[in-house]
């Protein structure tokens, strides 16, 4: 029977650890996301912000064609 | 007489003709001013195009690379992202073992703890009956 309780409180601390493990994989996977979600926002901006650029430098090479 | 008539016409003419050169020098200045200040004109529009041009290009190429910069942000995060699931997947696996340990191990005490009860229950019961068996004894004796 010692064995047994023995076995219990081994596997009571494996439990508690692996909790703790789920615990920050949680905590990690959310800063991931949120990480993830920071980045997308920011290529977004950057695509627009290309886009932009790409208009302004074609409005300025076809006013130099133009003048030329 | 008639020679200073002459004279006087051909100073006349003379004056008609140098006038009238006066004139096409002072339309060909014209020309030419207008023409200098059409060029300046032009070439400062010329000029501002190309610093237009020029600060366009530097826009657009610092535009390119913020993007690039945030594609290789955006990459990174996402296999971040993909660590931490496949993470947490593990931990969750682990952590559903050690549940079904720890239920395997609550039974197996439990069990054990009735075996003993049982067990227990046994030795009570056979000391009863040594007990009675000796008293039968001596009374036999």
């Amino acid at each position: 029977m010692e064995a047994a309780k023995t076995q219990l409180e081994d596997a009571k601390a494996r439990k508690a650890l692996a909790d703790q493990a789920v615990k920050a994989a949680q905590d990690s996977l959310e800063l991931a996301v949120q990480s993830r979600d920071d980045a997308d926002n920011a290529l977004k901006q950057a695509d627009f912000n290309l886009d932009r650029a790409e208009k302004s430098l074609n409005d300025a090479i076809k006013k130099v064609a133009a003048i030329r | 007489m008639a020679t200073y008539e002459k004279i006087e016409a051909e100073q006349v003419a003379a004056d008609n003709n140098l006038f009238k050169a006066l004139d096409v020098v002072d339309t060909r200045k014209k020309v030419v001013a207008d023409t200098k200040q059409h060029t300046a004109t032009a070439t400062l529009r010329v000029t501002n195009a190309q610093l237009s041009l020029e600060a366009a290009d530097n826009a657009w190429k610092q535009a390119t690379s913020d993007r690039d910069v945030a594609q290789a942000l955006f990459s990174n995060a996402q296999s971040a992202l993909n660590a931490a699931q496949k993470n947490l997947e593990l931990a969750l696996t682990e952590q559903g073992l050690a549940a079904k340990t720890l239920e395997t191990a609550r039974k197996t005490l439990e069990e054990a703890q009735q075996r003993f009860n049982a067990a227990q229950k046994t030795l009570a019961e056979a000391e009863r009956n040594l007990v009675d068996a000796k008293e039968k004894y001596s009374k036999a004796e």
